[in-house]
């Protein structure tokens, strides 16, 4: 049994869920040593009721925030990067911060610096399928004796990622922000599986006028939890088109 | 634990190293030339091929490695194999870089590199190679390889699927991913072909590597060498450097180990070649093993490949199933002078014969993220 104990979540739109672990927050802004990925999902873990110092955790980490703009400074007057006068001296000017940012697991190094955190961790990649993919991972870490803190985060309502993703997510706007739940034996607000017999379909995709693959399974989670069906299978969606969904049961 | 058996795997790696290479002592690192930030680094030879139906005109170089590993594969799998890609984020790149600085305004010029983006990567390599089972794409930095079979494990363990297929790729040799990690300090700036030295008081950083392995798991098809367990931590305590106290490494390499800690006759270590890795490992090993320590072989062999970054881990776990089915353990070479603070028994340029049925791999990332993994001889 993988029963869900507390979720808190901090995003930047309204997505029409009145929920009291729902908080919409300011837009984070691109910091020279956190990325605003990092700092949401450090608003949402520290809203929770249960300290995560000793949790198991798995992250899924969208975008973490602008880091091609950090490029610019080490560019020529013809906006070249890699160019004569790079591996002399140009490069010198890509700030060394520059390359931890960039790096897709500063979510839950972040978490972890910050919050103590000292249990196993996974880290996936930018992907809201995935999800139903980590529930063996759930319920290894909850067999090893921890709590399960899952986090989704993402940073892609901004500039630059709406320029990365233009040309295959023009049609929806984003959003951003962190979504922590924690998963335990016992817990009041559910519990989540692979299969379902008499589930509720619900589809997020066309539900929403916003998309952010990587937050929609926590998205999904809160809907299923404040609705009025008993079973609802989530269904999930990646900007290829690939789907996978998963299960919630009401106590 | 469900017994989980290693099936066949694949290697891209520097200089056309082979497995058999890295139990003869062989380097693949070579002179990079004037227009990179280092002098040497461990660069896979020749051109890659071109990615099948890729649908984006620029193709990351990791999809390109990971997509050769998976073809070099002969043995049959289920059509509802899993796959688990270990594979970083590809910002580095460096034509995508340039790409991306100049045409980040236009939605058609951004189109062409959109695989680097989002999950493009693994959902083509779903589609190309028929893996219709779940997949997922892990990024633990330098261990996404070891947690990438963490991962599969547990599928495999929890009967999500029979087969899977974990292949772990990654490129930050360019430029640019080697510009970010000088400036890091990270990365040795030595001209000298023997710049990779772990457990070497000489040591300056490590030489980067490029590279991918796939390796097929699976519970119905029987092999000499099982998945026995694995650990995982978090160190919390900085980005980059590893901490004076090694607790935290400790629970993994227990946790993976179990009651088999006593029978491990073999250490395929991290072994990047940084002061800090080296001294935090060496202590790691003599607080598992105590009285032990010194006489359970350990070695590095990132000394012959440089440091492949996320695909370095899941090749150290290939090369320690190797070193049980063979009996022998990998050398570490460059090791000269040998730093007053590492005292084990580091095999240094000879393979070794070991004895026993269990060897344990390690990897730790940046960020904090340890992992390890016990091997057995089924």
């Amino acid at each position: 049994m993988i029963a869900i104990r507390e979720i808190s979540a901090v995003v930047t739109r309204d997505l029409g869920i009145v929920s009291p672990w729902l908080s919409i927050v300011q837009q984070a802004e691109d910091r020279r040593s956190s990325s605003p990925a990092a700092q949401y999902a450090l608003m949402a873990a520290s809203k929770l009721a249960t300290s995560p110092t000793k949790m198991a955790m798995i992250c899924f980490s969208g975008p973490s925030g602008a880091h091609i703009s950090r490029f610019d400074g080490a560019c020529d007057s013809q906006k070249q990067l890699v160019s004569d006068g790079f591996a002399a001296t140009r490069h010198r000017k890509i700030h060394p911060f520059t390359l931890l940012l960039a790096l897709q697991n500063q979510v839950p190094a972040m978490l972890s610096m910050q919050l103590g955190m000292l249990g196993p961790c996974t880290n996936m990649f930018e992907s809201g399928t995935s999800f139903a993919f980590a529930l063996p991972l759930i319920e290894a870490y909850l067999r090893g004796g921890f709590r399960v803190l899952v986090v989704m985060s993402s940073a892609a309502d901004r500039l630059e990622e709406r320029q990365r993703t233009a040309s295959f997510r023009a049609s929806k706007k984003s959003f951003e922000g962190a979504i922590c739940v924690v998963f335990d034996r016992k817990g009041e607000l559910g519990h989540i599986k692979a299969e379902s017999e008499h589930a509720e379909w619900l589809d997020l995709w066309y539900d929403l006028n916003v998309i952010e693959p990587v937050l929609m399974p926590g998205v999904g989670l809160l809907k299923a939890i404040h609705g009025k069906a008993k079973q609802v299978r989530v269904g999930l969606r990646d900007d290829t088109g690939f789907e996978s969904s998963f299960c919630w049961e009401a106590v | 634990m469900r017994a989980i058996y290693l099936g066949e795997s694949e290697h891209v790696l520097p200089a056309k190293l082979t497995i058999d290479d890295l139990f003869k002592g062989r380097s693949g690192v070579q002179r990079l030339g004037e227009q990179w930030p280092v002098h040497v680094a461990g660069k896979v030879s020749g051109t890659l091929p071109d990615l099948v139906d890729f649908p984006f005109r620029y193709q990351p170089r990791a999809l390109q490695l990971a997509d050769k590993a998976i073809s070099g594969m002969s043995q049959e799998r289920s059509p509802q194999c899993g796959l688990v890609l270990a594979m970083s984020s590809l910002f580095s790149e460096t034509d995508y870089l340039q790409h991306t600085l100049t045409h980040r305004e236009s939605e058609v010029g951004m189109r062409e590199v959109a695989g680097f983006a989002s999950d493009h990567a693994l959902h083509y390599l779903a589609k190309r190679w028929k893996f219709m089972g779940p997949r997922i794409r892990v990024d633990s930095a330098c261990a996404s390889g070891s947690d990438a079979l963490i991962v599969a494990s547990e599928w495999l363990s929890a009967g999500l699927v029979e087969e899977c297929m974990v292949v772990a790729a990654a490129s930050m040799l360019n430029p640019v991913g080697l510009a970010v990690f000088k400036n890091l300090r990270a990365l040795s700036v030595e001209n000298d072909l023997e710049a990779s030295r772990p457990f070497d008081r000489r040591r300056k950083g490590f030489v980067m590597g490029e590279g991918a392995v796939a390796l097929l798991l699976s519970t119905k098809t029987k092999s000499s060498c099982c998945v026995r367990g694995w650990g995982q931590s978090m160190n919390a305590h900085k980005f980059t450097d590893l901490p004076e106290d090694v607790s935290a490494m400790k629970q993994a390499a227990l946790t993976a180990a179990g009651a088999n800690l006593g029978d491990i006759a073999y250490t395929c270590a991290h072994g990047t070649g940084t002061a800090s890795n080296d001294w935090a490992e060496t202590r790691l090993h003599h607080d598992i093993h105590r009285k032990r320590a010194e006489s359970i072989p350990i070695s590095a062999i990132k000394s012959m490949t440089g440091h492949c970054l996320g695909a370095s881990s899941l090749l150290e776990i290939v090369v320690t199933a190797e070193a049980l089915t063979r009996q022998q353990a990998p050398p570490t070479i460059h090791l000269r002078v040998p730093d007053p603070l590492c005292d084990l028994d580091y095999v240094v340029d000879h393979a070794k014969v070991i004895d026993g049925d269990f060897a344990l791999s390690q990897s730790f990332a940046f960020g904090g993220h340890n992992s390890a993994v016990l091997m057995g001889l089924a």
